[in-house]
């Protein structure tokens, strides 16, 4: 199995930084590209270019942070920064575009009317990926039931 | 590290002249040769002649080496392009001068079907890690200490937690007691102190003089108390006369404008006025001479809470700040050229100069990483230096306490902050991989510091 072109979605969530050492492991091997992505939804209430400073802000941080994991990794990271609805959708897009033969994507645990969740963007992403996925599920102990 | 300056202006010679100072090996590329010559005349650095948006020049000048290219010529899409190419070339961290607004770094994409996500193109696209809008600085720098009460801006460290302010010390209260017999009413650390243009570490025994600007490292919240001990309490601001319509002008008016507050604008150029009264939705822009004492008081000036003077001439900004402040203007700033004008006017009655240069300078060496560290502004001019350090598991101050390992002369431990706690002062707890410990140093102890965190 090889991979050359790794999609990494990110946010600022903790997940997300071990999601991206894992793919800069399996990257290494094959010296496949890694691609880190960060969305920032837009809410329809706005147009999908509106110019969203603080976001943006937050957006690089994260992104910056995604870079340095990758060269402490010796891993080159290329990231990117996309505008759209939903963030779902725009994945599974992203991954057609740049043909991603692999999407590694982190997972914290999250609970919603107190049950655990996936949340709505992976379950998509699962269901429509045009290639192999990972889904990288973060250990915290303290919270499995 | 190894560092290309591109464009030998003031601010490429100003920030060639400080890294060099730094033990930081400096290649200076300019394109006019007179200018080269004076630069190897005055400063010990490696000088190219020769256009720095060239492939030839910037190998010559061993990019591929590079840990950082600073591109400050005088023209942006120079700028853009040389950091473009050296990066592509090789060079590690790119930084770029870049003046027109248009160019905010960020533009969206058009979009392939309505929709579809929209692409952000960002600087670092561009090959630009760093955009430094000059004129920005100086308007958000000068916003800054209008919007807070604070008469100064700060510098924030360790996420905003711990903040370094300058404050001037101009009532008995403070003035000949020594650092050790005074009581802060929370916990605060006494960085640095600015005196007749010099700023020192000081010594635990050194003493406070009247006229003194002195820098605190405190926690972000207990900042209010140590502000009333200082400075007389400073009421709100609401009316603002901004003098000079240039760049900078516009750009804190047109801040102030979005605030709320009532702007205005004097300028002697009628096209100029014409222009930017197009632009401002409420400013009242007057066309009219500023050093007419009679024109200012016609026009009300003296009611308003700040005069800004933001001309192209550091004499003129002078010469009018005084003149508002003597007709009852309670806070006047002034943006200065020469950074050896900022002293200077504010030994003699305008409360705060701000040079671009020394924005510049600082933007720039917040980027000019020492080892582990995340950030490292210059306080009150360029001799001393708050570095922020995130200490790493191996580092050679870890698991031990500052009193413990004892820091050079000319340094002094600010803060540490650890998740949501900060300590200060530091000097006997122990720091943990992982805590953010602000160091403040002299220029030429920085080596040594540097070396505690490795």
């Amino acid at each position: 199995m090889e991979f050359h072109n790794i999609l990494v979605p990110v946010n600022s969530s903790p997940a997300d930084e071990e999601a991206i050492t894992l793919a800069c492991r399996l990257a290494k091997r094959d010296k496949a590209k890694i691609m880190a992505v960060y969305i920032i939804p837009i809410d329809r209430t706005l147009p999908l270019d509106a110019e969203l400073e603080a976001e943006v802000e937050k957006a690089e941080r994260v992104l910056d942070r995604m870079e340095s994991i990758g060269a402490g990794e010796s891993c080159a990271v290329e990231t990117d920064l996309l505008q759209a609805r939903d963030a779902a959708p725009a994945i599974v897009d992203e991954a057609i575009q740049r043909e991603a033969d692999l999407i590694v994507i982190g997972s914290a645990y999250q609970r919603r009317f107190g049950q655990f969740s996936l949340g709505d963007v992976i379950p998509h992403v699962l269901k429509h990926a045009p290639c192999r996925v990972i889904l990288y599920h973060q250990y915290t102990p303290d919270k499995v039931e | 590290m190894y560092i290309i300056v591109a464009g030998a202006g003031i601010v490429g010679f100003h920030v060639a002249s400080l890294l060099a100072e730094a033990n930081h090996e400096v290649t200076v590329v300019e394109s006019s040769e007179e200018v080269v010559e004076s630069v190897r005349r005055q400063l010990d650095v490696k000088t190219i002649v020769g256009n720095a948006a060239t492939p030839r020049i910037l190998r010559e000048a061993e990019v591929n080496r590079a840990n950082l290219i600073i591109a400050v010529t005088n023209n942006d899409e120079t700028n853009m392009l040389i950091c473009f190419l050296a990066k592509e070339l090789g060079a590690v961290m790119t930084a770029a001068r870049v003046r027109n607004p248009d160019y905010s770094g960020y533009f969206i994409t058009a979009a392939r079907s309505p929709s579809a996500a929209r692409k952000v193109i960002r600087p670092k696209t561009l090959g630009i890690n760093l955009i430094i809008n000059p004129e920005v600085e100086l308007a958000d720098a000068i916003m800054g200490m209008l919007s807070s009460l604070y008469p100064t801006p700060g510098e924030n460290f360790a996420d905003g937690r711990v903040q370094i302010r300058e404050f001037r010390v101009d009532q008995g209260a403070l003035a000949d007691k020594s650092l050790a017999d005074i009581s802060f009413p929370q916990p605060g650390v006494v960085a640095a102190i600015s005196r007749s243009g010099k700023t020192f570490v000081p010594a635990p025994d050194e003493v406070i003089q009247k006229g003194d600007h002195v820098y605190l490292v405190a926690h972000r919240e207990s900042m209010d108390e140590f502000r009333e001990m200082f400075a007389p309490p400073q009421h709100p601001v609401r009316n603002v006369v901004v003098f000079g319509a240039g760049r900078v002008g516009f750009l804190v008016a047109e801040g102030l404008e979005k605030h709320g507050l009532t702007i205005k604008v004097i300028d002697e150029n009628t096209t100029r006025c014409q222009e930017i009264a197009a632009r401002l939705e409420r400013a009242t822009v007057l066309q009219g001479d500023a050093t007419d004492p009679d024109f200012l008081i016609e026009q009300g000036i003296p009611s308003a809470d700040a005069f800004i003077a933001t001309t192209e001439s550091d004499e003129l900004n002078i010469l009018c700040s005084l003149l508002a402040k003597n007709l009852g203007v309670s806070r006047t700033i002034i943006t200065a050229n020469k950074p050896g004008y900022v002293s200077l006017a504010e030994a003699i009655g305008v409360d705060v100069a701000v040079s671009s240069l020394l924005q510049v300078a600082s933007r720039v060496t917040h980027f000019v990483l020492h080892g582990g560290a995340i950030s490292a502004p210059f306080i009150g001019g360029k001799d001393v230096q708050a570095i922020e350090f995130v200490t790493s598991a191996t580092a050679n101050i870890a698991q031990r306490s500052i009193a413990e390992v004892g820091l050079p002369k000319g340094v002094i431990a600010g803060a540490i902050a650890r998740d949501d706690t900060v300590t200060i002062p530091p000097n006997d707890s122990v720091i943990h991989p992982g805590d953010h410990v602000i160091i403040i140093s002299s220029l030429s102890a920085t080596p040594a510091v540097e070396r505690l965190f490795k």
